[in-house]
């Protein structure tokens, strides 16, 4: 037993040494085959995950805090410390408090000399350790006391009292900017309407010098005409250090920090800030653009668990797509945030009034043509510096003269018409990783290498575009070969052009019928590892050559030549400089007269390149590096003549000669390979992306016949997507409730029985969540919320538009696992009391809270009332399921165990109308598959035995019996994606 | 950081004088000991409420380190054993503090199958650890890892920083942080309520 321990103990601390992305392979090596080892390590990290700031403030906080909530409610402390009404403090007495504001307490007060009513703000008296820095302070709250501008608090004094600084300013009837958020998503025209006055407001003072540095949506308020108001200008400054100073006071782990420290703020900090660097206005202009996504998706930009989560996630991770979180928003204001939350200050918006004419030119017409913002890119463009490293440069300089020839004899051009994602879909979704796409010139099949069910080695394989199709394989196992990659179709689309890997350094060039047939080496080259490449052969529109990547005799550089089709023959297409690792990733214009490749500086960084053809394919001057492309941009392809999408760290660009490139998609994880699969009927620009995705919680469909016996095998419920937890069949079988994090936390979500008409229900932003239930009469889902801290049970009425939750709980602390009685009149819920999870009953009319008759019963969670009065329920890490009769007094009712073969705790189960599905652990902590328990025989059968394995994420069964949805956890891989831009 | 200028009722030296007569096996110094922390708890939990919102946290972090000065810190030096003194105040606070939430538990959990509004609500924030629950945990861990116990009751009863848990303990400050992740997700598991489902 102490040597598991120890053993536990010392996988789990190396397994948290690693990065997060690392955890799960480390694990698996580290154990080595042990499965009770890598379960109980897997459980404990699951666990550390989760605790977040469990323990890390002291006992006696806590402690204080449970104090503070029983004598609040007893009202017998209130503000007692605080400023007392009719105290005069200078000019002015208190009236009354108003409440608390961003960094201090605000009151009502009578200023007698002016017989006005104005807002005091009181700041902690223990901040101004150092006089130095409370000097500072009031120089820079001077500095904005002397902003005047409708959209920037108006602050008519400066005081002390006892040592606590305070602000005298105007008073404002309305509410914060966090309080409006509550509600969700904000209307777009109030959105613009309230994003402008923000940035006059910024603009404002930013001329002045001064910076605000703690935009958040605390620090706006909203006054009851509509008005915004920046709040607190000048006051992070006074705040700045003490955190530092306390911040190098806790030891050694980042985890140990203070968790209320900074949470309040730290998700609208900029990168410069996280950093510590010096913050300029730009920052502002990040906080902005974190509110403005706010405001839009009703989700914040940046929020983890932690603090140093979401630090982290500000320096390294864009947002979730806007253009998916909120749909209604124009691509022009999503390129307005985009361009705000950009990491790099010299990327965003250079002044804030420079967004002002970008959100006003969108007030105007909220139609949102990308004029205006076109208009600002070019105004800024002088100041945009490409985030070019030093090799990068190099080739700038080397290439400039040609590039620049070229680019005089391409400009002027018209305003390019960026691309804006209109929806994303996946086309295979195969175990396994899906890569390298190439789509059929007709722009109806899609071309890609792939392993196959089985694992076996890359091979090419063709599908439909719409992956309704099943997967084709085209090419052969051959006995010396490691695989196939690369796949390209000639332009007839007859044929498709592939590389065949012999090892690391040896490829074959191959070629074979696009409907199937003989294979046909074109050529043997040999190639120059380089960092992922996406792609590796372009045709030319004539179908006579393709440009490809080997190595140059014996260089040791890689570069690109042209291979004629006919005879094999091999051509030189580019030099790259000594000292290079080399050229790869051709991508040839529709046209014939423009070729994109990369250029390798070294191994891992690169250069993405355009070089001029002439008609017969021959280089026309030096390659010239594309502005606003990186040092990772990876494949390219062309989406006509002049306009060129490229992968780049999980995003994709767009380039038009004669502009920058800018992200025109950002996905959440990287990208391997990129296909242009034209415009469709209605000119909706398709491309298909490698896209990796996370492991995923898909739902898979059971038909069943006679209880407990399938008619088919388990389907995927495509339409569901990808993300999908604690699916619950509405009564009348006509719509699942479900949990999703698709929208970046996770939510309630609804959508018809096949997937179709998904539909967000919840806003709620929050870490924890899940399990939604349906009312018996289909109207209402009941779910847990971890709001902020502790679960409560909360309802929301589907047939609202936008749905409120209504807190179901209010006297029964970390209340979890709701399901319904049959009547409605009640919900069941479970807790934690001491060592064992019991079972609650809490009646849903909610009239009055205060006076909820809540019944605490035996052990169980998870109830389930079935038709014939009896409960269902489960025990926490008990095996078996119990059932007991809900007639008289249930509490006393005689208990009676159902499932008794089960060794483990019961993970999920589903009633069905003559017994119940269920599936849970094994003694090891594995899964024992599903199974269904037939009441009538009173025995167990294993249910879809092999296709059913693992740990599930949820069953629920049709009210007829004739469905069994379930959710099936698989890997992280990367599958084909379809992107269509409007 | 800030220090405590009055020390209130009871002086550091009778904090110190009071702890040394616990560890010496006094039991009636834990009855005089138990209304010096509560005064502190309702001293702290007074100036929360007038801080009670965002923002304000960074101000109730330095009173709760004041708390703990206050009721330990100027007492140190009464002791010649630094290690030893740790050790003895943060089991003090863990007695103390339990035996309270638990007297609470049960002023809330009166009558068997109904739970009123008076009863209840212990919600939000980190209050949702239930200090008895936790110190039943914390037993159930001892058995299994003495060590990885003392440090949780160091860090977490006892206010220490990592540094004086090394101290007290004999070990790394690097072991300290080692025992307090796997206590940490050993213990949340414990306590958590959401088991497989959740």
């Amino acid at each position: 037993m102490a040597d598991d321990w120890t053993r536990v103990d010392d996988v789990l601390q190396s397994v948290l040494l690693r990065p997060q992305g690392e955890r799960d392979t480390f694990l698996r090596q580290a154990c080595a085959g042990d499965s009770a080892l890598e379960s109980e390590v897997r459980s404990l990290l699951a666990s550390y995950e989760q605790a977040g700031s469990f323990l890390e403030a002291p006992a006696i906080r806590m402690a204080a805090r449970a104090l503070v909530d029983e004598q609040s409610a007893g009202g017998a402390y209130r503000r007692t410390d605080a400023l007392v009404t009719g105290r005069r403090l200078g000019d002015y007495t208190i009236l009354g408090p108003l409440g608390a504001g961003g960094m201090g307490e605000v009151y009502r007060a009578r200023d007698t000399r002016l017989s006005r009513d104005v807002a005091i703000k009181v700041l902690p008296s223990f901040v101004p350790g150092d006089p130095q820095r409370l000097r500072r302070f009031e120089q820079e709250a001077r500095a904005a006391a002397a902003l005047s501008h409708p959209n920037i608090l108006a602050v008519f004094q400066m005081g002390s009292d006892e040592g606590a600084p305070y602000l005298v300013s105007e008073l404002l009837e309305g509410s914060t900017l966090r309080e409006q958020l509550r509600r969700g998503p904000m209307p777009l025209r109030k959105v613009i309407d309230y994003g402008v006055q923000v940035v006059r407001g910024l603009a404002a003072a930013h001329e002045k010098g001064i910076v605000h540095r703690d935009l958040k949506p605390e620090n706006l308020f909203v006054t009851k005409d509509g008005r915004v108001k920046i709040l607190d200008f000048g006051l992070a400054r006074l705040v700045e250090q003490p955190w530092r100073s306390l911040d190098s006071n806790v030891p050694t782990d980042p985890d140990a920090t203070e968790p209320g420290m900074v949470i309040g703020t730290v998700g609208y900090m900029s990168p410069e800030q996280v950093r510590g660097h010096p913050a300029d206005h730009r920052a502002d202009i990040f906080a902005f653009g974190a509110v403005l996504y706010e405001m839009l998706s009703g989700t914040r930009a940046f929020q983890k668990a932690t603090s140093v989560e979401t630090m982290t996630a500000i320096l390294n991770e864009d947002p979730s797509d806007l253009s998916l979180r909120a749909p209604a928003a124009s691509p022009a204001l999503q390129r307005i945030v985009q361009r705000c939350l950009e990491k790099n200050p010299e990327q965003r918006f250079q002044s804030a009034s420079d967004l002002a004419f970008a959100l006003e030119a969108l007030s105007e017409s909220t139609g949102a043509p990308a004029s205006a913002i076109r208009a600002v890119a070019r105004r800024v463009s002088g100041l945009l510096v490409p985030s070019a490293t030093v090799a990068a440069a190099i080739v700038s300089v080397v290439v400039l003269a040609g590039g620049a020839l070229w680019w005089s004899y391409r400009s002027p051009q018209p305003a390019p018409s960026w691309l804006a994602v209109s929806s994303v879909s996946m086309i295979t979704t195969f175990p396994g990783d899906e890569v390298s796409p190439a789509v059929s010139p007709g722009g109806v099949q899609v071309a890609f290498a792939w392993r196959g069910p089985d694992g076996g080695r890359q091979r090419i394989y063709v599908t439909g575009i719409d992956g309704q199709q099943e997967p084709r394989r085209l090419t052969d196992d051959t006995p010396d070969d490691t695989g196939d990659d690369f796949p390209s179709w000639s332009p007839d689309g007859q044929q498709i052009a592939f590389v065949r890997r012999h090892g690391a350094t040896e490829a074959a060039i191959m070629i074979v019928p696009a409907q199937g047939g003989a294979e046909r080496t074109l050529r043997r080259i040999r190639v120059v590892q380089v960092a992922n490449a996406h792609s590796w052969l372009a045709w030319r529109p004539d179908g006579s050559e393709m440009a490809l990547a080997a190595e140059s005799g014996d260089s040791g550089r890689s570069t690109l030549f042209m291979l004629r089709i006919a005879d094999g023959h091999l051509r030189m297409l580019t030099m790259p400089p000594e000292g290079v690792t080399g050229d790869a990733s051709p991508a040839i214009a529709p046209d014939g007269r423009s070729l994109a490749f990369v250029r390798y500086l070294s191994p891992g960084a690169s250069a993405l390149l355009v070089q001029r053809l002439d008609a017969h394919a021959n280089p026309v001057g030096e390659p010239m590096p594309i502005p606003g492309a990186g040092t990772a941009a990876r494949t390219a392809v062309w989406a006509d003549e002049a306009r060129l999408l490229f992968a780049e760290n999980g995003r994709i660009l767009e380039w038009h000669v004669g502009t920058p490139a800018r992200p025109v998609y950002v996905s959440t994880a990287g990208l391997r390979g990129l296909a242009f699969a034209g415009r469709d009927h209605r000119g909706v620009v398709r491309v298909i992306a490698a896209q990796g995705n996370a492991a995923r919680n898909q739902l898979w469909m059971i038909p069943l016949g006679t209880p407990g016996q399938t008619t088919d095998r388990p389907g995927l419920q495509s339409g569901f997507g990808s993300d999908i937890a604690n699916p619950d069949f509405s009564p009348d079988g006509t719509h699942v409730a479900f949990m999703s994090s698709r929208s970046g936390t996770p939510e309630i979500w609804m959508a018809d029985a096949d997937g179709r008409n998904l539909r967000q229900l919840t806003w709620l932003g929050i870490a924890r969540l899940g399990i939604p239930r349906w009312s018996p009469d289909g109207r209402y889902v009941a779910f847990y919320a971890r709001r902020p801290d502790e679960p409560q049970i909360y309802v929301i009425d589907v047939t609202q538009e936008r749905p409120t939750p209504q807190q179901m709980t209010h006297q029964v602390p970390g209340c979890n696992i709701p399901s319904w009685s049959r009547d409605g009149r009640f919900l069941y819920c479970s807790r934690r009391d001491g060592r064992e999870v019991r079972l609650y009953r809490v009646p849903t009319d909610n009239s009055d809270p205060s006076d909820q008759r809540i019944e605490r019963w035996f052990e169980g969670k998870d109830a389930r009332e079935t038709s014939d009065g009896r409960l269902v329920y489960v025990k926490d890490g008990v095996p078996g399921i119990f059932v007991r009769s809900l007639a008289g007094d249930p509490t006393t009712n005689p208990e009676e165990r159902l499932v008794s073969d089960i060794v483990g705790p019961i993970a999920y189960y589903a009633l069905a109308p003559s017994g119940i599905y269920y599936t849970g652990q094994n003694n090891l902590g594995g899964y024992v598959g599903l199974h269904f328990f037939d009441r009538a025989r009173n025995r167990t059968v294993e249910v879809a035995s092999r296709a059913v394995t693992g740990e599930m994420g949820g069953l629920t069964v049709s009210p007829d019996g004739r469905r069994l949805l379930y959710v099936q956890t698989s890997p992280p891989q990367t599958d084909l994606t379809l992107i269509r831009f409007e | 950081m800030p220090r405590a200028t009055d020390s209130g009722s009871a002086t550091g030296r009778d904090v110190s004088l009071l702890l040394r007569a616990w560890s010496d096996g006094d039991p009636r110094a834990l009855d005089q000991l138990t209304p010096i922390v509560y005064d502190e708890l309702r001293r702290l939990a007074r100036r929360y409420l007038r801080g009670e919102r965002k923002g304000h946290s960074l101000q109730t972090t330095a009173l709760v380190n004041e708390a703990y000065l206050r009721l330990v810190d100027h007492a140190r030096m009464e002791w010649q054993n630094r290690a030893h003194f740790f050790a003895v105040s943060a089991q003090v606070m863990r007695r103390i503090l339990v035996d309270h939430a638990r007297r609470r538990n049960i002023k809330r959990g009166r009558g068997l199958h109904h739970v009123s509004l008076d009863e209840a609500t212990i919600v939000g924030g980190e209050r949702s650890t239930d200090l008895a629950a936790l110190d039943d945990a914390l037993t159930l861990l001892a058995e299994r890892d003495p060590r990885k116990a003392q440090v949780v009751e160091m860090r977490f009863f006892g206010g220490l920083s990592v540094e004086e848990s090394a101290e007290v303990l004999g070990v790394s400050p690097v072991t300290v942080m080692r025992d307090w992740r796997t206590a940490k997700a050993w213990l949340y598991r414990e306590l958590s309520s959401e088991s497989s489902n959740g």
